[in-house]
């Protein structure tokens, strides 16, 4: 089958950017999508022209590296998946593929569908851990966890940072992300003695970095390859409200 | 080469204990004064930058990636192994040491892997503090599942996570001192040389991959923990980034390669689909547990699975293999599947591929087990071949996945080069010639959290702290050098993408140096390999200039150490006359098709050394010593 | 920093300050749409319930005014958070998709909340314009008299304009579009989720709006519509006042 192409090139963060065209593009039905970007480039560097660029290393869904914004959808049509779990079988012979990079403010261009995240990386250093010195850990069954919040936890921490929550929302924001980190942590006992201060810490990294405020959409939750939900972002607020009233300290 | 492996004489529950009481230590107040340069964020790499920013180190980070978090350990599934004797089924220390060096097929360091099986201990707790949510049970207390190699249930899992949910425990712990201070992070920069002032390791060149900028970073020791080299193979279960530059430089530098043959391919990963195919993905190991390997009977029998009556079913591995039956080790597991494969029993049309049943582990256990245990390794399966394996039988083949060789390192974990330490899948350490399954989070969280970081002070304390002498004229050279590569690989301007000569590579590798070897194919590989490697230099296409980002520079600069790397890797290979683990030379195996090891010739290490552009490279040996597990023939019948 | 200075200053805080400001509101809504169903009790019903308000609700008349203070400083406040956020929201995505960004979880309530915030406030002006304050009595479009006695005719009279009693239903159309998503939205905002709350939430966010929009479009309607019903036998002491 052939599809046309539409992907975004742009030379760095200020520079203008716009559609290049591909069209006719030959693919098979079990080509990955960047396997299909893969192709093209090959031909691109046969020609002696400079490839697309994109982020990708894993490719099987848990790194987080890679990431477009595919015909309007944060890593393409369908649910739960990341980019490189996008497959060809997913559109029709003679389609128009519009592609282009996560968008806001907090991410710039690098280059092409290739962003800059390390927005994400900055928030999780002002807090998104838990203190525990390498060799002062006491025994890993002292601490028995229930399987409900262990669970709970999980959830959470299954977030790959790739983005796609700030990219689907309309305000570009990265609330899901930040909950998701907080909820992760401070579901477990390990993480209750910062608890609050971690989220807090987080909060304002992210405020700092330009990304947008939560509106309660929910299109980061649709677009999460790992169908992380909103409530840990309740779960944030309430634990800030916590902090804030003093409640936290009680 | 001078090869002292500084491993403690003397009985071996000790030696570890003996050991640190013996090497030199820094004293608190003088750790900052020294710099410590640590490349590759993976589990050793984190684990290590933040244990030496911990202690009090300046430590300076370095990962291609555009976060350390994408490391590829991140991709990992199954499980990590630890000597906790949580269930209660007599596993010990000595047993996990016992189980790794048998399942290494008796070619690796018995005091280091003893050293790995003490500390598995640690880093359970260690992880579980800083907040990995390993599976647990009802009461709230960690749970364990098996793995292949091992007749007891030790090994600590996340879901099909554990790789992902270890490194964010150490991404996490290692962004915590990079928001301190104390670890300065360089991401999307890539190593392209590692300068030796004086013999000894002072510094690294790399190149921003965002702006092209080649840099000179000078410190008092230098530590690689830049992974493996499956990538070699183009068609891996690895990251399409995974790359042997960092090693291969730093043996161009004089650090010794040890063992490149040992190479493991994994039983079970989704076959190949077709031409355009990027990269192989991996379905976990912990499927075995549960899951049932069968093809049919009858060769060429290309019916529905689900229309093959039970009595024409060869469930294989539990007909050869009835004591450890579907949960033999990979190298047993890979071989088996490529001899029904090779009779003729694939049960993929035109391709190479045997079934993965889970229809008794469902009777058995219920739909809702059975998705709660591998659920999202369903999801992923389903995601990829279109087909859900609740209702048919997923379709498996071997395929590239981890390299046991690497650079040679002692005890300390340092290379043959002074200050040059390699930790990770980087070295060639623990796992002999073959790695048991759930080993790998383990040893890299071994070397990163709590081996390198005292052994390195053994180094420092003899070296004046605070190297930064970037003008030394070992950095103008090495940047020459590194820039002379550069505007090499841009003046060719050819025809062919580096990625197509990868791929191409990537055949005449598995052709020649798979998963059966012998002589006739590695010499055939051996000439093959530097004809495309001058095809390369003549028609590789690198569009673009040096001084911004360039991601075909990237690949063509990867792909270019592959073609070098390529060919010790199938001299190693052709060298050791023998079968043993994941190296299988199809002249030396048993007459019921099982590896035929040789341990009157080859109980050693094969360390390789550089000898100059266009020589051969020198063999050299470290012998190996058994006291305490005295090499048998494995068997897992 | 204390927590509380930082939340202020973080956008959850103005977020915070929307939900409590709207929930505010909201139940002060739920008063006044209950008190308008009175309209359907009579004409006698319901001016008692006018005058009880006026009289600051049976206890001092100050009390009316300090209730007017304190939902002016709502609003304002809401307002104030309302710009806050969404010109930071615009300036976290300075370049827009430029092959569009398709939805596939939120509602045309929650992207509308801007305007229908903007349509809501020219509403509340016109509305105590209108009803509380009598400003456009005899006026050549809408040709009715203001009582201020007769809060009931007023009402029946004023709202039954065809056009007034338009502007009323479109008003309410756009409240009960914002009440959808704000209701949620504000108890999301304020960590109201799990066992208890998600399914609570999930129902006021369907019964609130139902009920205040819904209520006040009855009301209209029957205005417009059904005076008849309304105003069978209008007692004539109301005419003047008591």
């Amino acid at each position: 089958m052939k599809v046309n192409l539409r992907i975004w090139r742009q030379k760095g963060p200020d520079a203008p950017g716009a559609f290049q065209d591909f069209s006719g593009v030959e693919v098979v039905p079990e080509m990955s999508f960047l396997e299909m970007l893969d192709e093209v480039n090959r031909d691109l560097e046969a020609k002696g022209q400079e490839p697309v660029v994109f982020d990708s290393d894993c490719r099987e869904g848990i790194c987080g590296s890679c990431g477009a914004v595919v015909d309007g959808t944060a890593h393409g049509p369908g649910r739960q998946q990341t980019l490189c779990q996008l497959h060809m079988r997913s559109f029709q012979d003679g389609d128009t593929i519009t592609v282009e990079p996560w968008r806001a403010a907090a991410f710039p261009v690098v280059r092409d569908l290739m962003v800059d995240r390390s927005a994400f990386d900055r928030i999780i250093q002002a807090g998104g851990y838990v203190t525990a010195r390498t060799g002062s850990a006491p025994d890993a069954n002292a601490v028995p966890i229930g399987k409900p919040e262990a669970d709970a936890a999980f959830d959470a921490a299954t977030c790959i940072g790739c983005g796609a929550c700030v990219a689907a929302c309309p305000n570009a924001s990265a609330m899901l992300f930040v909950s998701a980190k907080s909820g992760h942590l401070g579901l477990l006992p390990q993480g209750q003695p910062q608890r609050y201060s971690r989220a807090e810490a987080m909060v304002q990294t992210m405020d700092g970095e330009g990304f947008g405020g939560c509106s309660n959409h929910g299109e980061c939750e649709a677009a999460c390859p790992k169908g992380i939900g909103v409530s840990y972002i309740a779960r944030l607020n309430r634990d800030l409200l916590r902090a804030a009233s003093g409640a936290a300290s009680k | 080469m001078k090869l002292d492996s500084r491993a403690p004489d003397g009985p071996i529950e000790t030696a570890w204990d003996r050991h640190r009481q013996a090497i030199r230590l820094v004293n608190p107040a003088n750790k900052r004064k020294y710099h410590v340069i640590v490349v590759g964020t993976g589990l050793a790499g984190a684990s290590a930058a933040a244990t030496l920013a911990q202690l009090g180190y300046n430590v300076s980070s370095f990962c291609f990636q555009d976060s350390p978090r994408r490391a590829h350990s991140i991709a990992a599934q199954g499980g990590i192994n630890a000597a906790k004797n949580y269930q209660n089924d007599g596993d010990s220390v000595f047993r996990l040491f016992y189980d790794t060096v048998k399942g290494g097929d008796f070619r690796a360091r018995e005091q280091n892997v003893y050293r790995l099986a003490q500390v598995s201990v640690n880093i359970i707790d260690q992880c579980v503090a800083q907040g990995v949510p390993f599976a647990r049970d009802y009461g709230g207390l960690l749970a364990n599942r098996s793995f292949g190699g091992a007749l007891v249930s030790r090994t600590f899992y996340a879901r099909g996570q554990t790789g992902q949910q270890l490194l964010l425990g150490a991404y996490q712990a290692l962004s915590e001192q990079v928001g301190a201070g104390k670890v300065k992070l360089h991401s999307r920069t890539e190593l392209l040389d590692v300068v030796l002032v004086d013999g000894k390791a002072k510094g690294i060149i790399t190149r921003d991959l965002v702006t092209g900028e080649v840099k000179r970073w000078a410190a008092d020791a230098v530590v690689l923990a830049t992974g493996g080299y499956g990538n070699v193979f183009y068609l891996s279960t690895n990251a399409k980034g995974c790359n042997v530059t960092a090693t291969w430089r730093a043996y161009k530098k004089g650090a010794g390669f040890a063992n490149p043959c040992f190479t493991q391919i994994h039983p079970t990963c989704i076959p190949v689909m077709g031409e355009h195919q990027s990269k192989l993905t991996l379905m976990s190991e912990s499927l075995r547990n549960d899951g049932r390997v069968w093809v049919p009977k009858q060769p060429g029998d290309m019916r529905r699975p689900r229309d093959i009556p039970e009595a024409e079913r060869d469930y294989y591995l539990e007909r050869i293999y009835p004591t450890f039956g579907n949960l033999v080790p990979r190298d047993v597991a890979s071989r088996a599947a490529k001899r029904m494969v090779d009779e003729g029993h694939s049960v993929v049309a035109g391709g190479a591929g045997v079934y993965l049943d889970f229809r008794d582990a469902i009777k058995r256990l219920g739909h809702d087990v059975v998705s709660d245990r591998y659920g999202n390794l369903f999801d992923m399966y389903e995601r990829i071949t279109g087909d859900s394996p609740y209702e048919t039988p997923m379709r498996i083949y071997p395929a590239s996945h981890y390299t046991m060789g690497g650079l040679w390192v002692d005890y300390n974990l340092m290379t043959s080069v002074s200050g040059l330490y390699a930790i990770g899948e980087a070295n060639f350490s623990d796992h002999g010639a073959n790695r048991l399954g759930a080993s790998a989070l383990m040893q890299g969280l071994a070397d990163g959290y709590f081996v390198l970081p005292y052994t390195i002070g053994d180094f420092l304390a003899g070296e004046k702290a605070g190297f930064n002498d970037t003008a030394h004229a070992a950095f103008d050279e090495a940047e020459r050098n590194v820039k002379g590569q550069v505007d090499r690989l841009l003046g060719i301007k050819g025809k062919t993408s580096a990625d197509v000569f990868h791929r191409r590579l990537g055949k005449i590798v598995w052709d020649g140096c798979g998963m059966a070897r012998t002589k006739e194919s590695l010499g055939k590989a051996l000439t093959e390999i530097p004809a495309l490697r001058e095809e390369f230099w003549s028609d590789v296409s690198v569009p673009g200039t040096g001084a911004d980002l360039n991601q075909s520079l990237e690949r063509a600069g990867r792909v270019a150490d592959f073609l070098e790397f390529a060919e010790v890797l199938c001299r190693d290979a052709l060298t050791r006359e023998e079968s043993c683990g994941g190296h299988f030379r199809e002249e030396h195996q048993h007459p019921d098709g099982e590896a035929r090891r040789d341990d009157v010739n080859f109980q050693h290490g094969a360390v390789w050394g550089y000898e100059g552009e266009g020589n051969a490279p020198t063999r050299h040996t470290e012998p190996l010593d058994f006291r305490y597990v005295h090499p048998s023939t494995r068997s897992y019948k | 920093m204390s927590a509380l200075t930082s939340l202020v200053r973080s956008t959850i805080g103005k977020k915070v300050v929307m939900g409590l400001t709207g929930l505010i509101m909201v139940g002060w809504l739920v008063l006044h749409t209950t008190g308008n169903l009175l309209i359907f009790a009579g004409q006698d019903a319901f001016n008692h319930y006018a005058h009880f308000i006026q009289s600051g609700f049976g206890v001092e008349p100050q009390l009316l005014w300090l209730m007017r203070i304190a939902l002016v400083i709502a609003v304002g406040a809401h307002i104030w958070a309302a710009v806050g956020l969404t010109a930071r929201n615009r300036s976290a995505r300075p370049v827009a998709y430029a092959g569009g960004r398709k939805d596939a979880a939120t509602t045309y309530a929650a992207r509308f909340m801007m305007g229908a915030g903007v349509v809501l406030l020219l509403y509340v002006a016109f509305h105590l314009a209108h009803l509380t304050v009598g400003a456009f009595s005899d006026h050549p479009v809408m040709p009715t008299t203001f009582s201020k006695v007769d809060a009931y005719a007023n009402l029946v009279h004023g709202v039954g304009v065809p056009f007034v009693g338009a502007l009323y239903i479109l008003a309410n159309l756009a409240l009960g579009a914002h009440l959808y998503h704000g209701v949620g939205s504000g108890l999301q905002t304020l960590g109201a989720d799990g066992p208890t709350w998600t399914p609570l939430k999930a129902r006021l966010t369907l019964w609130v709006p139902l009920f205040i929009a819904g209520g006040n479009l009855v009301i209209a309607l029957t205005c417009m519509f059904g005076v008849g019903v309304l105003i069978d036998a209008p007692d004539p002491a109301w005419v003047s006042p008591h």
